[in-house]
């Protein structure tokens, strides 16, 4: 057998780990004496922050041609991220060949972009076919399914796309925007009697600042009323996104985002109710 | 055992006058660049050092060449500022460091002295075995029977590992790997769980070079009994299996001794006291647990097997020399006859 690693049944996988961690000692050595180690913490921030996106487990898989393990992966990942940064700083060192030389070779386990990615690896669902953006939400044993379309689509809130299919104008509703919301094709008002509720499904178009730009559509079921409307908050916030991914910032940071996991708890043997005890007695 | 408790000696270093890390020579001597340094303290100019082309060999010391050209991405303020600081030390450190100690970093002992800097079998020594805490063993409670006979003594509560043996039984694993080499025996250096074994295991096989494979991080299971379905059948039809496996920690790795042994592959293996030396062929008792010993020890064998690999060299090209001559002899033979 040819290759040192052979016995160890995975010999692709430890020809490029290897040859990755002789590349970044030499990097790392080429950079010390040139002294431009460490940089600056804001260069150092962002060099970090424009990682690129390394293929997946599934990816790696097939331009290996075997399998290889979430472990197997995370410790190449940590190679190449090392040497992603180093090669970050030879850029802003003005260490042209290095710099070219080493992206090279490390773009071929991924997307080597200049542009900060901060950390959005989460793919937002598409406008599909009619502008539309779809999103999922659940609170208790709610479930809500909300579409969002652009009142009036030359908005900048709404995100530019072509239409496949070509679509009528809307209507110009003159110069104030109206949110019209639609649940299980009743109206909000009627199917949302309390104001707490229709306040909980309206907060995320608030908080962002959107209200007016958007129509909205939802179909919920399941639980009852304040599960259901907080499924179509938490809907109505992952559809936003779809159409203006910026606002992550402002809806994760008022809770919207997330998913309550809150859930009626179970009855316990020898209890009343979940906590509730029976009465005591003496004897 | 020879009561040699001077071994700190060789180990506690007087710490020299200046740090050497950067000095010239020792820069210069690695293959590395090194600006040119000056007698002014403030030098305004440098120049970034590009790295170098393809594959990216060190470059040659030629501080005489002209600086590379500066390029458009300049360095911003701030960090120009620390990078010619640095520059500017180091070159005041290198033009003291002639007046200094002679103790320098080339000529104590670092910690990676034991990993990259190896011995050869006739060089080890019992200090520089107990150096690295080879002597080490477990307490009593844990030390198995069979162990004893490998056993010094006892000192605060832990069993002391008999040196002279260990040297002994060192020596004649190495000669051993001497020998399989040089018949072209193929070795496998299995070293895995701590970092540093996985490395030692790593170096010793580079080291050997030709017909050297080894196993970090993991032992498949199988890899010697079932390699048909893990190795793919085609290497069924050869000689796949090593002539040798050196364990550097066998204690967990137990199925794979069992595998050595079914596959009829011999071992050798570092046994701590707390474990059977009867598992492996070649035991060399030493403390398993300090990665300081097992870097020493792979190294020593690793060497040892080096040796077999460049007299087998030798030989072959001895022998290619001598049949060149023979025929050479046998076609001059023949136009004599000829004639």
């Amino acid at each position: 057998p040819a290759s040192p690693n052979f016995f160890s049944a995975r010999e692709a996988y430890y020809a490029i780990l290897y040859e990755m961690e002789d590349l970044l000692k030499l990097v790392n050595r080429r950079l010390e004496e040139a002294a431009v180690l460490p940089p600056p913490k804001d260069i150092a921030r962002s060099i970090r922050m424009a990682r690129p996106a390394w293929l997946s487990v599934m990816e790696f898989r097939e331009v290996l041609n075997f399998r290889m393990g979430v472990a197997m992966r995370k410790r190449l990942i940590a190679v190449l991220d090392e040497l992603a940064s180093l090669t970050g700083v030879a850029q802003y060192a003005g260490m042209v060949d290095l710099y070219q030389g080493v992206s090279a070779r490390i773009a071929g386990f991924g997307r080597l972009k200049n542009e900060t990615s901060a950390g959005s690896r989460q793919q937002y669902a598409k406008l599909d076919q009619y502008g539309r953006s779809y999103g999922h939400g659940a609170r208790k044993t709610s479930t809500a399914r909300v579409w969002m379309i652009a009142t009036d689509p030359t908005l900048p809130t709404a995100r530019p796309f072509e239409p496949p299919i070509p679509i009528s104008p809307p209507p110009s509703s003159g110069p104030l925007l109206t949110t019209t919301i639609l649940v299980n094709s009743m109206p909000l008002a009627t199917y949302f009697t309390q104001v707490y509720d229709r306040e909980m499904i309206i907060r995320p178009l608030r908080v962002t600042g959107l209200l007016g730009a958007f129509n909205i559509f939802a179909l919920v079921q399941g639980g009852g009323t304040t599960g259901q409307a907080d499924a179509v908050a938490n809907g109505l916030a992952r559809a936003i996104m779809g159409h203006a991914p910026q606002m992550k910032g402002v809806l994760s940071q008022a809770g919207l985002l997330h998913r309550d996991p809150r859930v009626v708890e179970r009855k316990k043997t020898g209890r009343a109710k979940a906590r509730e005890g029976y009465t005591w007695v003496k004897r | 055992m020879a009561s040699i408790l001077r071994h700190h000696a060789s180990t506690s270093a007087i710490r020299p006058l200046r740090p050497s890390i950067c000095s010239r020579s020792s820069l210069r001597s690695r293959g590395y660049v090194t600006a040119t340094p000056t007698t002014h303290a403030g030098d305004e100019s440098h120049h970034p050092q590009d790295g170098s082309l393809e594959d990216f060999p060190a470059e040659p010391d030629d501080s005489e060449s002209p600086p590379p050209p500066p390029s458009s991405h300049s360095l911003p303020a701030e960090w120009a500022r620390r990078v010619h600081e640095r520059k500017r030390r180091r070159n005041l450190v290198a033009m003291f460091q002639d007046m200094g100690s002679t103790q320098t970093r080339e000529t104590t002992f670092q910690a990676f002295h034991t990993l990259n800097r190896a011995v050869s079998p006739s060089e080890l020594t019992i200090s520089a075995l107990m150096a690295a805490g080879a002597h080490m063993g477990h307490s009593r409670v844990r030390t198995r029977p069979a162990f004893l006979p490998y056993v010094y003594g006892r000192r605060a509560n832990m069993d002391i590992i008999d040196m002279d043996q260990t040297l002994a039984m060192l020596r004649r694993a190495a000669s051993f790997l001497t020998m399989l080499t040089e018949k072209g025996g193929s070795v496998l250096w299995v070293g895995t769980d701590v970092d540093g074994v996985k490395k030692a295991a790593r170096k010793a096989s580079e080291r050997v070079g030709k017909y050297s494979y080894h196993i970090a991080d993991r032992w498949i299971p199988g890899i010697f009994t079932n390699a048909g379905s893990l190795l793919g059948t085609e290497i069924m039809n050869g000689d796949y299996l090593p002539d040798a496996a050196v364990f550097l920690n066998p204690r967990p790795n137990l199925g794979a001794l069992r595998e050595c042994n079914v596959a009829m592959v011999p071992t050798i293996g570092i046994v701590d006291s707390d474990t059977d030396p009867r598992i492996v062929t070649y035991a060399i008792p030493a403390n398993d647990e300090s990665v300081r010993t097992v870097e020493l020890i792979a190294g020593v064998l690793s060497v040892a097997a080096r040796e077999g690999v460049r007299r087998a060299d030798l030989e072959q090209a001895r022998a290619e020399q001598m049949e060149g001559q023979m025929e050479q002899a046998a076609a001059a033979m023949e136009r004599d006859s000829i004639v």
